[in-house]
């Protein structure tokens, strides 16, 4: 019966906007990489050839952002992924969890822009709240968005946004494990800490390295929040990927725009690998 | 009740440090909130001085930004665009969606694997040939523009969503109207579409707050006739200084109609969240 | 955890969402949406009919008192002393005389001509647009001219500018991007428009705007612009601190570093320097205060041999990467409102700001150490006083349409006039006019106008060097002066946090200068 229908048919209205949407735009990166242009002279460009390649491979400030990129992932995902545990684990049982849950859908959910700039109101030296009430309490405060600090600051942005969204999906998962292990645990003895060592955290692997791929990728796109809380950091100090892309195309730049597409490509290609490398990890653990 | 009352002592004190825990976690989050509000109803001089707790709230900001700064019309084209690109991802992926649910074919996995991997495009890589392209064509700063941009994200989420939802339906159901001598098509529009309206739902609701909070894509692609909310935030961050009560009070409008509609429809928002999570890692 | 529990605490994760609840939210949601759309409407409403009455928020006082003032102003570094006494009496607001006889004609003819034309203007959000805002209904009553002003945060113009030209007649043009406009022809030469005694009328007069901020609107012979809001460095003592502590006020660069040592953490929650430098100009920081009073530039325009990693150049900026340690804590990252409001707030003996921010200053409204402070240029440095010279410019576009050009003109001939100059200040203008600046009513109510004009007389010293081909203006006239700055405001950014040293950060800025000019064919 399901051979006679044409599967393609169906799938051809999204295919064909998704390649024009996506995969045209892409191949047209590739193809403005080759060009040196600027915002809104297209039409002015002249062959570089693999010049962008070789002055982006041998630019400092590109390396500096990769290097913030990836700490930047990785301590949002740890940080997220810890303290979402903690969330779910903590609320797991209490009664007035459906209030609760409400109440912390909030970071999500409000604009990632808006959020930035609330935080960067409060982290503000001079008229921030946070450290008003560090000097109040202890004397003195680190200066949030200094060099020192703004990078640990956009973490701690980041953290606040998405750790509900990591708290929910885990505590989705807890509460669609089967009962009959932890019952059978029960049964036996065990306290509380050894069925969440030995049966929780197993039985929710999968999910949890799923939660963690899905923050990753997220992470790595991040651009609206640094954006507004720093705009690439005092000097260099919170510049990732994306900002860099954008410093360099957008912003005062006059003819950049063929090195902007370069870091662009870079930018995707790590996001593919580390997809692929979650992936790889992935299969394998579901395989054992 | 009486089940915490009787417990043993070390269960009443775990309780305890539950729910203190679970306030200071909440009380976290919504913070910086309360904040944005409080911030928005102060005036320019009390809002840059963080000792003010107790003020007389005013609605000087609001007005302004609405009367001297034109936020109606980007509430407008926020509201427009959201709207339209949730609709269209829809229709869009529904098909799609289905076909990767219901038929098997050599090479769904990578086609379904691919839909996922566009989720990882970031805005800024997106951003640079969508510029040169509706420029081209004279179409920036139109609605337009967005809509079509925003495709980029909503049709594969919007996929992976309804593949789940879709999955989740019985095949029997289908079968016996196709039984009864629907054709593919109809058997979709009468027998799908009703059951997956909760599926729709989730699907619609995602794709509009995520439009509607999209930033990066409106902040480029416009410029003043089809601004939306979001990045009409920026206008306040001017090299002068920043003008905290007014930005907190479009923040504010930005930010509340999200607010009240998630509240409204969150029954779907943590099914949505947590559906795809959930079954997709299983 | 009992059996039973699962069920009645489960979350509705796996509860299946019925039809029935679906469609009551839906109505649920639908009310909210036409509650809070007609919410909007109204705003929106609201908003349309209100688009060109801007709510102020200037708070006017007028000046109630007699006095007289007499100043001697000596300038550092000048070749003579000029003294200047100034007698004045003030009773009420002061006086804005606009002899009706002056501009009647000229505006009938403009009426008769051009009258119900409407021109777009791609404006920028300073306080200078909302001077000018206030004066656009008289404007259009007596010209019958309807300028529409679109404006959006200053750092978005440019892209918007360079977007598209074509929508807007009239330009609202910072003075740093002239040369890239220039060179993409999005402004009209202005000579032949003032030169001409039928287009520009005699209360206009062009000579009249300080010399500085003339040169800085040109390129070569080029005019590119009306300056409309210029401003300058100025540099704040704390007078009370200064008497307290018996300094004398310095000489020179060098001198004016001891002294913001000196009060730096002399008191508590005292430092001793705050300047804005927030991330995407802090090269226009080191620009003004160090590259071309101590350093060499950035290059040598008659040779393009770059200079800013020259041995002069690297103390430059150890120089001002030290004067900003003298900063407090997030100086990295204020902007000009923070450092003036730290200024304001009473944690600095020093500053250096815009004088656009003087008024918020002297506003005992806003300032804790209004009437305490001392306004003067900064001092020479080893290789000459040059102050430094910015500001906005409003010039027509050349890639809109013509017919709309001679009403646009008139705008700019109107609202930048000699004529109607102090009535631009007191609604919150700039001031940009040598008269402005002598009149004695003005200077009362603006103590720090001297202070400007002695940056500007300054300032006007590189310009004169540059015209004479020694230097390089303070802002470089050269197109690819926008991408440099973008390449290298980033390394002076790394310098001033500590992530570079200074002669590290001059040598990468080098080596982007000579990139950015051997990949356009300059060299």
């Amino acid at each position: 019966m399901y051979q006679k229908e044409k599967p393609l048919l169906f799938l051809l209205p999204s295919l064909t906007v998704l390649v024009l949407v996506v995969i045209f735009p892409t191949v047209f990166l590739y193809y403005s990489s080759f060009f040196r242009w600027g915002l809104g002279a297209w039409h002015d460009r002249a062959f570089v050839g693999l010049y962008n390649y070789y002055f982006v491979l041998t630019d400092r400030f590109f390396y500096n952002s990769l290097i913030i990129t990836l700490a930047y992932m990785f301590m949002c995902v740890t940080l997220e992924f810890l303290f979402g545990l903690v969330i779910a684990m903590t609320i797991a049982k209490i009664r007035v969890r459906a209030v609760v849950i409400s109440l912390l859908l909030i970071p999500m959910i409000i604009a990632p822009a808006a959020a930035g700039l609330i935080w960067s109101l409060m982290l503000n030296y001079t008229y921030g709240v946070i450290p008003y009430i560090l000097k109040k309490l202890i004397g003195f405060s680190p200066a949030f968005l200094g060099p020192d600090y703004a990078f640990l600051s956009t973490v701690l942005v980041d953290v606040w946004m998405w750790t509900p969204f990591v708290a929910l999906v885990i505590l989705a998962g807890m509460e669609a494990l089967p009962r009959e292990p932890f019952e059978a645990a029960q049964l036996d003895g065990a306290s509380s800490w050894q069925i969440f060592q030995h049966i929780t955290i197993p039985l929710l692997k999968p999910l949890l390295i799923f939660i963690i791929l899905l923050r990753s990728i997220d992470a790595l796109k991040t651009f609206d929040t640094i954006y507004v809380l720093t705009g690439g950091g005092p000097g260099q100090a919170t510049e990732v990927l994306s900002l860099r892309i954008f410093k360099t195309g957008f912003f005062w730049g006059g003819y950049e725009m063929g090195k902007a597409s370069v870091i662009a490509i870079f930018l995707i290609l790590l996001s593919t690998l580390l997809v692929s490398t979650f992936i790889n990890i992935f299969r394998r653990l579901i395989r054992v | 009740m009486k089940r915490i009352v009787n417990a043993r002592g070390k269960d009443v004190f775990i309780t305890f440090v539950r729910y203190f825990l679970a306030i200071v976690f909440v009380m976290f989050f919504i913070f910086p909130y309360y904040w944005t509000i409080t911030i928005s109803l102060k005036t320019r001089a009390q809002a840059l001085d963080p000792s003010t707790f107790i003020f007389k709230p005013t609605l000087e900001n609001y007005i302004y930004v609405f009367t001297a700064w034109n936020l109606g019309k980007y509430l407008f084209n926020s509201i427009i665009v959201s709207i339209s690109t949730v609709f269209l991802s829809i229709i869009l992926s529904l098909p799609a969606a289905y076909s990767l649910a219901r038929f098997n074919f050599k090479g769904k996995e990578t086609v379904a694997f691919w839909m996922l991997s566009l989720r990882m495009l970031p805005a800024m890589c997106v951003v640079i040939p969508l510029y040169v392209i509706f420029s081209l064509v004279n179409l920036l700063d139109t609605h337009i523009v967005l809509i079509i941009a925003y495709l980029t994200f909503n049709v594969p989420f919007s996929v992976w969503l309804l593949r789940d939802f879709i999955s989740s339906i019985p095949l029997e159901i289908e079968e016996a109207a196709l039984i009864d001598g629907c054709s593919r098509f109809s058997a979709l529009m009468r027998v799908m579409l009703p059951l997956l309206s909760p599926g729709l739902a989730v699907t619609a609701i995602f794709c509009f707050i995520q439009s509607w909070n999209e930033f990066a894509l409106a902040l480029f692609l416009t410029g003043t006739e089809a601004k939306t909310l979001p990045p009409a935030l920026t206008f306040f961050m001017t090299s002068v200084g920043v003008k905290w009560g007014e930005l907190a009070a479009i923040s504010s409008i930005v930010t509340i109609p999200v607010i009240i509609f998630a509240w409204l429809t969150q029954k779907y928002l943590i099914r949505g969240l947590t559906f795809g999570a959930v079954r997709g890692a299983h | 955890m009992q059996k039973g529990e699962k069920l009645k605490n489960s979350f509705a994760f796996d509860k299946k969402l019925s039809r029935r609840k679906a469609i009551s939210t839906a109505g649920k949601v639908a009310v909210a949406a036409i509650v809070s759309g007609t919410i909007a409407g109204i705003c929106g409403y609201y908003a349309g009919s209100q688009a060109q009455a801007i709510p102020t928020r200037v708070v006017e006082k007028t000046v109630e008192k007699t006095t007289t003032i007499e100043k001697t102003t000596t300038i550092p570094g000048a070749i003579s002393t000029v003294t200047r006494t100034v007698t004045s009496t003030v009773t009420a607001s002061p006086t804005i005389v606009t002899p009706e006889a002056e501009w009647k004609p000229w505006a009938e003819e403009i009426k008769r001509k051009y009258g119900g034309t409407k021109i777009v203007c791609a404006m920028a959000a300073t306080v200078a647009t909302e001077a000018l805002e206030k004066m656009i209904k008289e404007f259009t009553s007596i010209t019958g001219i309807e300028p529409i002003f679109d404006t959006v945060a200053d750092v978005y113009l440019e892209e918007k500018i360079l977007t598209a030209p074509d929508k807007y007649d009239v330009l609202m043009v910072d003075f740093f991007w002239i040369p890239t406009f220039v060179a993409k022809g999005i402004v009209v030469d202005l000579k032949p428009w003032l030169e001409d005694p039928m287009r520009t009328p005699e209360w206009f007069d062009y000579e009249d705007i300080h010399p500085a901020y003339r040169g800085s609107c040109k390129f070569g012979d080029f005019i590119a612009s009306i300056p409309i809001a210029g401003e300058s460095r100025i540099i704040t003592y704390r007078r009370d601190l200064m008497e307290k502590y018996g300094q004398e006020y310095p000489r020179n660069l060098e001198e004016l570093h001891e002294l913001a040592s000196f009060f730096h953490k002399r008191e508590p929650e005292l430092y001793g320097w705050v300047q804005r430098q927030n991330p995407p100009l802090a090269l226009s920081g080191f620009m003004e205060h160090a590259l071309y009073e101590i350093g060499d530039g950035f290059w040598d325009p008659r040779t393009y041999k770059i200079l800013i990693s020259t041995p002069d150049s690297i103390k430059a900026l150890e120089y001002y990467v030290s004067m900003c340690d003298l900063g407090p804590p997030g100086h990295e990252a204020m902007g000009w409102e923070e450092s003036a409001s730290t200024f304001m707030a009473g944690h600095a003996a020093l500053g250096s700001h815009t004088t656009a921010v003087a008024p918020w200053i002297e506003d005992p409204e806003k300032s804790r150490v209004a009437g305490k402070v001392e306004y003067r240029p900064p001092p020479p440095g080893p290789k000459g006083w040059f102050c430094a010279v910015a500001g906005w410019s409003l010039a027509l576009s050349a890639k809109a349409p013509e017919d709309k050009r001679a009403a646009s003109w008139a705008f700019i001939t109107w609202m930048a006039s000699k004529l109607k100059s102090k009535e631009y200040i007191l609604k919150g203008g700039v001031v940009t006019r040598l008269s402005n600046f002598e009149d004695p009513e003005l200077s009362v109510r603006y103590p720090y106008f001297k202070g400007i004009k002695e940056c500007l007389d300054g300032a006007y010293n590189l310009i004169r060097m540059a015209n004479a081909g020694y230097k390089t203006t303070w802002i470089p006239q050269e197109p690819l002066f926008g991408d440099i700055y973008g390449r290298v405001t980033p390394i002076i950014g790394m310098a001033v946090a500590h992530q570079l040293s200074p002669e590290e950060a001059c040598n990468e800025a080098a080596k982007e200068i000579e990139r950015i000019f051997k990949e356009a064919g300059r060299i």
